[in-house]
């Protein structure tokens, strides 16, 4: 298990290694020269300003409403709790067009700012929620008993437990946004991963994209470290065995009027606008044709990415990740660190790793699935890593041992007492790769061979000569197929697996 | 016939020794408890029987088969030993049903009348036969561990920690109704646990284990009436003990003359009282004067802190419940039955 497990981690440190290299190779001097430019600080100040804009945006935003739909008595939470999250079944490049194709007035940086924040408040919001609905109500109680009242109980008591959760929730809007490509560049708003694109689709693999490259990896390493920082070594649990009860829910009086319509504004615009242009587009658009068999035979090819880049993606998870559960060493806590790297590379750099790489020591690879295979492998290893540990936490080792006393040898336990257990982690893990590969667009534009279309990238042709109702019916069917990814995740046990 | 002989055995971790020459026999069907704090080795020895470790040097046999030792080593799923793990360890994917006769195989699989016997066996009812793991309390999960456990038929069962997870009320039903189960099936067990009482109460014998080695082995009485050194003996129970001079088998001391077991050579010596030994007695001339520090009543029984006034000694007596006195009044004592006695020298 040790052999492949230290491959695989290489593999997932290969976008490191190009960084590094190619900042070695160069020098000191260059590297400096071709940082220290003023488009470099323009686009450093324009990502700084979108991120730091956003994660402030989503985390008020996720946790009002986590607070209102875990902790309030507001009118329909059940129903609240699934559309809340929803909007992270419609791709961002995807609510960007909905909006763009509807006003032009959403370009710069005041649209850029409102469209990513609807796109990700999710990821701040289901942790939250998630963090809301376990903490004990005893903590608040105690809190109420001492004298405060509720607004500091939440301050004083609430706030701080919920910092983890806001924590890691923020961090992951971070990387997003430094990652995010389609949203932005349709909204003409430049950050690191616009500009490396324009610039490797002008001059190719040029000193400049990799330049750029290397201070948006920089970044991502960065907003990692700062965050475990944050973090610390805090550990926020209950304590003593008994239950926890039900917590109550606080009547919202008079209040609840303008609560139901923060929620109701919120999902009309995180969800009705993208989801009501497309169906506008779809239903008048001019450029509107259905061409059924093109259709069929993009979404045939994104499944077939889709499937096949799950499944080697789950494979190279499984040796990492069984070593980490069951030979937990400083060696193995390495390599798992090293397959969670991805989490921080966006795909633009992962690309134009791999391109990179490909050209200089193997040439036959390049322009071929393998290499976009590698690429969704690299990219989405970190999720996989989550559903299969959690998965193989299902089958801890005395069952093994139970098993063997009952008479069933290794074989015997494995078909009937492991892959039952850790299957329908397994198979959850599987699908949200599939769907992240589905709805992924930039290193796919870049990397898939020639004549390879799937629905991201037709979508992106599409709009990109602002054909936009040609561009919907691939818009849609990929909110069709992200959606069941919804409904997975308003699950409690799905939950950690969002990332 | 002896259902397991363990000889010479040693096992060690990284270069931690965890289990330093350990010798027992446990006679078919009798229930042994190994006794002994967290971190001695205990669990360490029942997963060496089971077969799930290979130890470092040494043997096990059982029933007479040398399982582990001179290079043989019998993989656990052919050495037909049942475990009960702690928490029971139900395989949360399968009923109760299929649990139970996971280890049972053709028709005795499928027809299920084996499985209705091992439910009224370890005291459940049909119904929970279709029950998942989830649905069940502690004690119902730990019975249907145990059923399973017996299901093959094995002649030995390993029981680890089996009732710690439980609540107090329900641990002693829950250790009985195995017991039972146990004695139908002329199955022997070896019990794990570090609760005395529990130990005490379920075993026909006992091995107290420290650091690695088995301190004394012998049935429940002896371990706790005629332990095999001090440290057993406050291991054990709650311990008096009091420092005395023995001459031709009687001891002088703070709580007056004491009979000493056999086997103590005359000489200065320390005395184990167990508090339930020290009694209240009349307003007569009988005993040693103290007064009542304070009181832990209980209900059915009752500690006393007492201050010996000759001597201004602190001990502990249990009473009954029904007559206890308060706080700072006289009370006579004397210690009722012969008392074990141990060298100086520590």
């Amino acid at each position: 298990m040790l052999v492949p497990a230290v491959l695989i981690a290489l593999v997932a440190l290969i976008p490191l290694f190009f960084v590094a290299g190619y900042v070695l190779t160069i020098g000191w001097d260059e590297a400096v020269a071709l940082t220290w430019r003023p488009r470099v600080g323009e686009l450093l100040r324009n990502t700084g300003l979108l991120v730091a804009g956003c994660v402030a945006l989503t985390s008020v935003i996720g946790t009002g409403m986590a607070w209102l739909v875990e902790r309030t008595t507001l009118p329909g939470r059940r129903v609240w709790n699934v559309l809340l999250v929803a909007p992270l079944a419609v791709p961002a490049f995807v609510n960007s067009f909905g909006w763009v194709s509807l006003t032009a007035r959403v370009e710069g940086y005041a649209g850029a700012l409102m469209i990513v924040t609807l796109s990700y408040y999710p990821l701040v919001y289901l942790p939250v929620a998630a963090m809301l609905r376990g903490l004990d109500p005893a903590l608040e109680e105690t809190s109420a008993a001492l004298g405060y009242g509720p607004w500091h109980t939440f301050i004083r008591v609430v706030l701080p437990q919920l910092r983890p959760a806001l924590l890691g929730g923020t961090l992951i809007v971070a990387l997003h946004l430094l990652a995010e490509f389609g949203a932005l560049q349709m909204l003409r708003y430049p950050t690191f991963t616009t500009a490396i694109y324009d610039q490797y689709r002008s001059s190719f693999n040029g000193p400049a994209a990799n330049m750029l490259a290397a201070v948006l990896l920089l970044c991502c390493v960065m907003l990692l470290t700062l965050e475990l920082r944050l973090r610390g070594h805090q550990h926020y649990a209950r304590l003593g065995g008994g239950s926890a009860r039900h917590i109550p829910h606080r009547r919202l009086g008079r209040a609840a009027a303008p609560s139901l319509v923060a929620v109701v504004a919120l999902t009309t615009l995180a969800l009705g606008v993208p989801l009501g242009s497309l169906t506008f587009w779809l239903v008048t658009g001019s450029s509107t044709g259905f061409p059924l068999g093109d259709l069929a035979a993009t979404t045939a090819t994104s499944l077939g990415l889709g499937a096949a880049g799950a499944f080697i993606t789950m494979a190279l998870a499984l040796p990492v990740a069984w070593l980490c559960v069951r030979r937990r060493g400083r060696l193995t806590t390495l390599l798992e660190r090293s397959t969670y790297f991805g989490n921080a590379v966006p795909g633009i750099v992962v690309a134009l790793a791999l391109v990179t790489v490909a050209i200089r020591f193997a040439r036959p690879v390049y322009q071929t699935v393998l290499l976009l295979m590698l690429a969704y492998a690299i990219m989405f290893l970190p999720r996989a890593m989550v559903s299969v540990r959690a998965a193989l936490d299902q089958a801890p080792p005395v069952f093994d041992d139970v098993s063997h006393t009952l008479g069933s040898g290794p074989m015997e336990t494995l078909r009937r007492v492991t892959l039952p257990l850790i299957a329908p982690g397994l198979g959850a893990g599987t699908a949200l790769v599939f769907l992240a590969i589905v709805t992924e667009l930039t290193a796919t534009l870049l990397l898939a061979p020639i004549g390879t279309r799937t629905l991201a990238t037709q979508f992106w042709s599409n709009t990109s000569s602002i054909a936009y109702g040609a561009a919907a019916p691939y818009a849609a069917l990929m909110v069709v197929l992200s959606a069941p990814v919804t409904v997975l995740l308003t699950r409690d046990r799905w939950r950690s697996m969002s990332v | 016939m002896t259902a397991v002989s363990v000889r010479n055995l040693t096992k060690s971790f990284d270069s931690t020794e965890v289990l330093r020459g350990i010798d027992l026999t446990v006679p078919e069907e009798s229930v042994t408890a190994i006794l002994g704090p967290s971190g001695c080795g205990k669990t360490t020895l029942l997963r060496l029987i089971a077969g799930f470790d290979a130890a470092d040097s040494g043997e096990i046999h059982l029933r007479g088969q040398l399982v582990c030792g001179e290079g043989r080593f019998v993989a656990p799923q052919h050495r037909r030993v049942g475990y009960v793990p702690q928490e029971g360890a139900l395989f949360p994917h399968l009923d109760v049903g299929d649990n139970i006769s996971f280890g049972l195989r053709g028709r005795e699989r499928r027809d299920g009348h084996r499985v209705e016997e091992l439910l009224s066996l370890v005291g459940l009812e049909s119904v929970v036969r279709q029950r998942f793991p989830h649905q069940l309390s502690g004690g119902q999960q730990q019975r249907v561990a145990l059923a399973r456990a017996l299901a093959p038929g094995p002649s030995l069962i390993l029981l680890d920690e089996p009732f710690s997870s439980l609540d107090a009320a329900l641990r002693e039903g829950t250790g009985r109704a195995v017991l039972e189960a146990l004695k139908a099936t002329h199955t022997t067990a070896l019990l794990v646990t570090h609760d005395q009482s529990e130990a005490l109460s379920l075993a026909d014998q006992v091995a107290v284990m420290r650091d690695g080695m088995l301190a004394q082995v012998g049935t429940p009485h002896e371990v706790y009436r005629a332990p095999a050194d001090l440290g057993v003996a406050e291991f054990v129970g709650a311990a008096v003990v009091v420092d005395a001079e023995v001459v031709d088998g009687s001891a002088s001391s703070d709580l007056g003359r004491l009979n000493v077991l056999p086997g103590f050579d005359d000489g200065p010596a320390r005395l184990l009282v167990r508090p339930e030994q020290i009694e209240l007695v009349g307003s007569s001339q009988a005993g040693v004067e103290a007064r009542v520090i304070d009181v832990s009543y209980f209900g059915h029984d009752a500690a006393l802190h007492l201050e010996v006034l000759a001597s201004g000694r602190l001990v502990t007596a249990r009473v009954s419940g029904t007559s206890v006195p308060v706080p700072d009044t006289l009370v006579r004592l004397s210690v009722t039955g012969p008392v074990a006695a141990y060298g100086t020298e520590v």
